[in-house]
């Protein structure tokens, strides 16, 4: 797909990478976004979260969310994506967005849609595990039509990317 | 009956040994007959995971898609069960 990298990975995200992908002497704007882990969440002292994702889904999802913002903003929109599985301590980053476009409107706008869609539509689970010992997943937002009321609406236990 | 099976993802590899399970369903079932075992799977399961509730909330998958509830299972078939999601 042109002028788009999707990426899910076990290793450290790069924001050198995303750039270099990103670069045109023909666009005047490049945003990146980075969604890291922080230490609290809903009251309680978090250590770390584990990322799970079925990669395949994962990707195809992206590519449809990066498909659609080409649709919104143009075809010369360069968007990068790149999202980490495993098990990720505080201040790591989870989840990268670059975006590269000839205006900057264009780029903030391509950026925040890719994030906000991702969070909803990605098959991707937190386990978030606390300082006591404890750990949790979290409830996010339902894949299915049929879901109950409990899960709709975007997703209220965001953690990190926010 | 045929015989199918579901790999777990999220709080779903809580249940059991985290991999996949197998599952026995009726011939010629569908998403609703998939949840009913699955949900009767869970109860037998001596992990402690209890959250039933979170089945309905819970998509059904194969490697490309998401299964729409007019899906017919097939015996053999290898599919994923997706809980609400939240990435980033």
């Amino acid at each position: 797909m042109k002028n788009v990298f999707v990426h899910i990975t076990t290793e450290n995200l790069n924001p050198a990478q995303a750039l270099e992908f990103l670069s045109d002497p023909g666009q005047g704007a490049q945003t990146l976004f980075l969604g890291v882990v922080r230490n609290n969440n809903l009251g309680k002292k978090v250590v770390a979260v584990q990322y799970d994702a079925h990669e395949t889904l994962s990707s195809k999802v992206l590519y449809g969310i990066c498909a659609e913002a080409q649709e919104k903003w143009g075809e010369d929109l360069k968007i990068y994506v790149s999202h980490r599985t495993g098990k990720l301590g505080v201040g790591e980053t989870s989840v990268l967005i670059g975006t590269g476009s000839k205006h900057r409107e264009f780029a903030y706008e391509a950026s925040r849609y890719v994030i906000e869609e991702l969070k909803v539509r990605v098959p991707v689970w937190k386990n978030e595990h606390y300082e006591n010992g404890e750990s949790g997943w979290l409830r996010g937002h339902a894949l299915c039509s049929h879901a109950g009321s409990n899960t709709g609406g975007r997703n209220v236990h965001a953690h990190g990317a926010q | 009956m045929i015989q199918i099976e579901l790999r777990l993802f999220g709080a779903f590899k809580d249940l059991g040994n985290g991999g996949n399970i197998l599952l026995e369903l009726p011939e010629g079932a569908g998403l609703s007959d998939l949840r009913k075992a699955f949900s009767a799977k869970i109860s037998e399961c001596d992990s402690g995971f209890r959250d039933v509730s979170l089945v309905q909330d819970s998509a059904f998958a194969d490697e490309d898609e998401i299964l729409g509830e007019s899906t017919v299972i097939r015996a053999g078939a290898k599919l994923c069960v997706l809980p609400p999601v939240c990435g980033g």
